[in-house]
């Protein structure tokens, strides 16, 4: 290969390497506009304020209704109930990740929660459906499929991508800190909790974040176990239907007005992630 | 053939808006050894890279004044890559490919459009025998270079460098990382090489630059904290009756 | 309580907690397991066994038909077992004359919708089925599903978000036996039981079930009367080698899921194949080439929100603009593109880090022999990386693997083999998840779900191998 040849190739690859970072980039553009060109047009027909306030989803009714107001509600609920039932189980295991365990211990329990993390949603919603609906069923009455079912099992799923992010913010704690604390006489107890996770503080509120837009974007788990009823719920135990689950559902048969509703809750699926994430993003600027 | 390798004329180095070295002016004479010696920081390490343009990898580097390699200028009239393949490099920790000792070596080559497996075969057992490693690995060239112990490792790096067919060989600190045996080993090498090759070494060790070295080029910083060269000669002659009073300070352990 | 008590149970109940996470798995993971191998599903069936009046249904092969299974073979409709068992044997049918006026009625067809065909067969060929006054010799009977748990529709209406669908049949024995006082005992609304004696009755009260055979339910009028399915529990071995083997029939109803698994490994390949190049050679201009300026921001928040996007809208997207924009329909193609999206991100990411960490000096080594960049990427720095990056990718095929949400749009439902790209293609994940929406029986799913389980996990583990062995050499 002459000397020429190959820097001419050094120089064409270069080109087609800028090209491909570009990909992802495009990608990010092109979703956001496709999203927003169907969704955006339901609200030539559909009022703003009927849309996200209502209630009424009617799609197939004389004079059709597209409220998403309850399952705005459900996924907030859902989401809601499954990070605070998620919270102690994935706090403890960080704090025992990063502080209190060291060799084959530490190996089993970072393997587990990997292969946690590694379970395919369906799976997750087979497993409610035989062990977690039954068991809703007859504690709680009514059929299982229900919000509280898709809560558990939503607490579940989100519970590795806690652990992760919170286990780095409290090992990455300086321990000059642990240090000053236990040189005081403190107790592993009030160290962990006086000292280094308010020390970890803007991790642990990022990794809630990323649960949070995990649990709201979850959409086969939930749809297995959630009931999928359209109509408004008054218990935890009742059905409900969450926006996730409301796309993919409808998404199959709906036409005209109705799919630009189905897209227009998607962008605001959307922006919903975009603004956790956003957050996450904001707090991890402020750290430096 | 002259016996000047190199020709820099008032050279000038900056990293961005830091001046780290100015106004070196000295010739490389062919076939001997150059050893740059002074303390740390200044611009001894600036100057060697300058030689084969390694700078040029780093942002914002720019520089004045010429450097010739054999009467061209290496700027304006070599391009970069035959440069590096004329003027090689060894680096002060080992740094072998992650490959085999065969690929290591052959690895230059290649570049260059070898591909025949016997000739590839004949000139890696040249270069590990320049560089006193053949008889060490010829059984397990299929193994890799980093299982090698480090003075091993060095003397790979400097056969890989000689397969290439260099001119002028570059050492930047090259015994530093390593221990006394293995330091005299490749000190009995480099006086080998530099029969068929020219060297120039930055060592912070005064006694092997008075050991091995033929020329020998004294850099200090000054107040501004730029490098200079302060004196530059034969090695004898500046280290028993150096020219200038700064020389005689640092040898003598004044400071450095 | 002191502080070190105090501390004492904070610690402990740290450790309970951290350990009952990693348990949660482990009950994942055997329950998929052990239902995976072991039958023991709920079957939800619209009718139970029941009896016949003037005629009687003998095979030498199936031991159970439905009623309306049996409805299609007296129209002559059914000349295989396919689609009663699942078995592809065919199904010689032979009718008695004198019990066709009993069949027709029970049948609610007319006598004359009912197939002519021998009265009996003179050597009985396998797979044969027989109706007639009585089970010749060499039969076996067969048990007609004819009976319908009819109950009133207020019983099985949608009350708020609730509904009752199913009984366990301990609890339809519970409810014929009159133990069971409240229809709120089994899942319904608190209305008093009431065994019905008669159709009207059943119309009447608002709590009243009645078994009623399938002939006359048919015959009601919509909207009086509702049912409810009855739930019973097999159990036996479930899955097998001759799952694996087995094409799928039926859509899953019946049979294997040989198509569906090779469908998987031709999807994983292919993903491989569209996200590999791309995120390596992202990787390599963020790390190697761009200046970490504007360029670099602009693409990593780039990647950094491509990583947070839910699958469902990668799944949408995909539909716009492959299944439509490009007229591809539900296909491969489109299936493979959506999903080499989302896990794009994972394999920059991952790359990334991997390059980053070959050091300085290799790159320097190559660089003094004179290589130009590409040559030093390709020949010097990814090698080094080799290990990382392999990791990167596993664990996005891994993902990849699980998916659903983005494909329930874009790949389509066929089980088929995918010969090429264009073909819809039906994924073990994706097979799970219909087999479970469309109402196939759980002991399918979870046999299938024991497959994907070990799939997954074989790429977690030699994902985690990979990271966490060091470098020896």
């Amino acid at each position: 290969m002459t000397l020429v040849s190959r820097k001419r190739a050094d120089g064409g690859l270069r080109a087609i390497l800028l090209l491909t970072a570009f990909v992802s980039l495009a990608a990010v553009i092109l979703i956001t506009l496709y999203l927003f060109s169907e969704g955006l047009p339901a609200f030539r027909t559909i009022p703003v304020g009927e849309f996200l306030l209502s209630t009424d989803w009617s799609p197939s009714a004389e004079v059709p209704h597209y409220g998403i107001a309850t399952f705005v509600k459900a996924s907030f609920v859902v989401t809601l109930l499954a990070l605070v039932m998620a919270t102690p189980f994935s706090l403890s295991a960080a704090i025992y990740l990063a502080l209190l365990s060291k060799g084959w211990k530490r190996d089993v329990i970072k393997t587990g929660v990997s292969l946690l993390a590694g379970i395919p949603s369906v799976i997750y919603g087979l497993f409610g459906i035989a062990v977690i609906v039954p068991m809703v069923r007859s504690i709680w009455g009514g059929s299982g499929y229900s919000l509280l079912s898709a809560a558990l099992i939503l607490a579940i799923m989100i519970m590795p991508t806690i652990i992760n992010v919170t286990e780095v913010s409290l090992a990455s704690v300086d321990h000059a800190l642990h240090e000053a604390s236990y040189g005081l006489g403190a107790t592993r107890t009030q160290t962990i909790f006086k000292v280094i996770i308010p020390a970890a503080r803007q991790g642990i509120v990022s990794s809630f974040l990323l649960g949070l837009g995990r649990a709201v974007g979850e959409t086969t788990a939930v749809l297995l176990v959630g009931g999928n009823a359209p109509l408004a719920f008054h218990r935890l135990t009742d059905m409900g239907r969450t926006m996730t689950m409301n796309i993919v559902t409808d998404m199959g048969y709906a036409e005209g007005t109705h799919m630009q509703a189905l897209f227009a809750t998607a962008m605001l699926l959307y922006l919903c992630i975009l603004v956790s994430n956003g957050l996450v993003v904001i707090i991890a600027r402020r750290k430096q | 053939m002259s016996d000047t390798v190199f020709h820099v004329t008032d050279l000038g180095v900056w990293y961005g808006e830091k001046h780290a070295l100015q106004g070196v002016t000295v010739d490389i004479p062919t076939h001997a050894i150059t050893a740059c010696i002074g303390p740390s920081g200044c611009g001894k390490s600036t100057f060697l890279r300058e030689l084969d343009r390694m700078n040029d990898l780093v942002d914002g580097c720019r520089h004045d004044g010429s450097i010739e390699l054999n009467g061209q200028d290496i700027f304006e009239e070599i391009d970069v890559l035959e440069l590096r393949r004329r003027v090689g490099m060894v680096f002060q920790r080992p740094n072998p490919f992650p490959m085999s000792i065969f690929d290591n070596v052959a690895y230059g080559p290649r570049l260059y459009g070898l591909r025949n497996r016997n000739k590839l075969m004949d000139l890696v057992e040249q270069s590990l025998r320049q560089a006193s490693l053949w008889d060490e690995v010829k059984d397990r060239l299929k193994d890799s270079g980093s299982a090698l112990s480090g003075g091993q490792q060095q003397r790979l790096c400097i056969a890989r460098t000689l397969a290439v067919k260099p001119e002028v060989i570059l050492m930047d600190e090259p015994t530093s990382a390593l221990d006394p045996i293995a330091t005299s080993n490749i000190e009995r090498l480099m006086t080998e090489l530099k029969k068929n090759y020219t060297i120039v070494v930055v060592t912070h060790n005064m006694q092997q630059a008075s050991r091995i070295s033929d020329q020998t080029c004294f850099f200090l910083l000054d107040e501004h904290r730029t490098g200079y060269l302060v004196e530059h000669g034969p090695t004898e002659e500046l280290f028993f009756r150096p020219k200038d009073k700064r020389t005689e300070d640092y040898l003598s352990g004044r400071f450095g | 309580m002191n502080r070190k008590t105090s501390d004492k149970a904070m610690m402990l109940t740290i450790h309970i907690c951290t350990w009952l996470t990693v348990s949660l798995l482990v009950l994942i993971l055997g329950y998929v397991t052990f239902r995976g191998i072991w039958k023991r599903s709920s079957v939800e069936d619209d009718m139970i066994p029941g009896t016949t009046s003037g005629f009687v249904v003998a095979s030498n092969f199936g031991k159970e038909i439905s009623w309306s299974d049996l409805r299609r073979v007296a129209r002559g409709r059914v000349s295989s077992w396919r689609t009663l068992t699942g078995n592809d044997q065919a199904l010689s049918l032979f009718i008695d004359d004198s019990v066709r006026p009993a069949l027709a009625k029970a049948l609610d067809l007319k006598t004359s919708e009912i197939v002519t065909t021998e009265a009996s067969p003179a050597h009985p060929r396998k797979g044969s089925l027989v109706i007639a006054s009585s089970v010749p010799k060499g039969f076996h009977l067969v048990s007609v599903k004819n009976m319908v748990l009819a109950v009133n529709p207020a019983v099985a209406a949608l009350r708020g978000n609730q509904q009752l669908r199913a009984v366990g049949r301990e609890e339809l024995e519970k409810l014929l036996s009159g133990s069971v006082r409240s229809w709120s005992e089994v899942g319904g609304p608190d209305t008093p039981v009431v065994k019905a004696e008669s159709l009207d009755f059943l119309i009447g009260d608002e709590g009243a079930f009645m078994m009623m055979d399938a002939a006359s339910f048919t015959g009601v009028p919509e909207g009086l009367v509702s049912s409810l399915k009855v739930r019973e529990v097999e159990s036996g071995p479930n899955l097998t080698a001759s799952f694996l083997l087995e094409d799928t029939i039926e859509s899953g109803k019946y049979g294997g899921i040989r198509t569906i698994l090779l469908n998987t490994i031709i999807f994983i390949l292919l993903v491989t194949l569209v996200s590999a190049p791309l995120g390596i050679a992202s990787a390599v201009y963020l790390e190697e080439y761009s200046k970490r300026g504007k360029i670099y921001q602009v693409v990593s928040t780039a990647i950094d929100i491509l990583n947070g996007i839910p699958s469902i809208i990668f799944g949408l997207f995909g539909m716009l603009v492959f299944v439509e924009k490009f007229h591809w329909s539900f296909c491969l193609a489109s299936g493979t593109l959506t999903v080499s999206l989302m896990v794009l991100p994972t394999i920059v990411r991952t790359s990334q880090d991997a390059i980053h960490t070959v050091s300085r000096e290799l790159r320097e080594g190559s660089f003094a022999l004179g290589a130009t960049r590409i040559e030093t990427i390709w020949k010097v720095v990814l090698p080094a990386a080799k290990r990382g990056i392999v990791t990167g990718m596993i664990l996005a095929i891994g993902r990849a693997v699980g998916e659903t949400a983005a494909l329930i749009y874009t790949v389509g439902s066929g089980a088929a083999l995918a010969t090429n790209p264009m073909m819809p293609a039906r994924t073990l994940a994706m097979h799970i998840y219909l087999t479970i929406t469309e109402g196939q029986g759980m002991d399918k799913a979870f046999a299938t779900a024991l497959v994907l389980m070990v799939l997954v996990f074989v790429f977690d583990i030699a994902a985690n191998r990979l990271a966490t062995g060091k470098e020896h050499t």
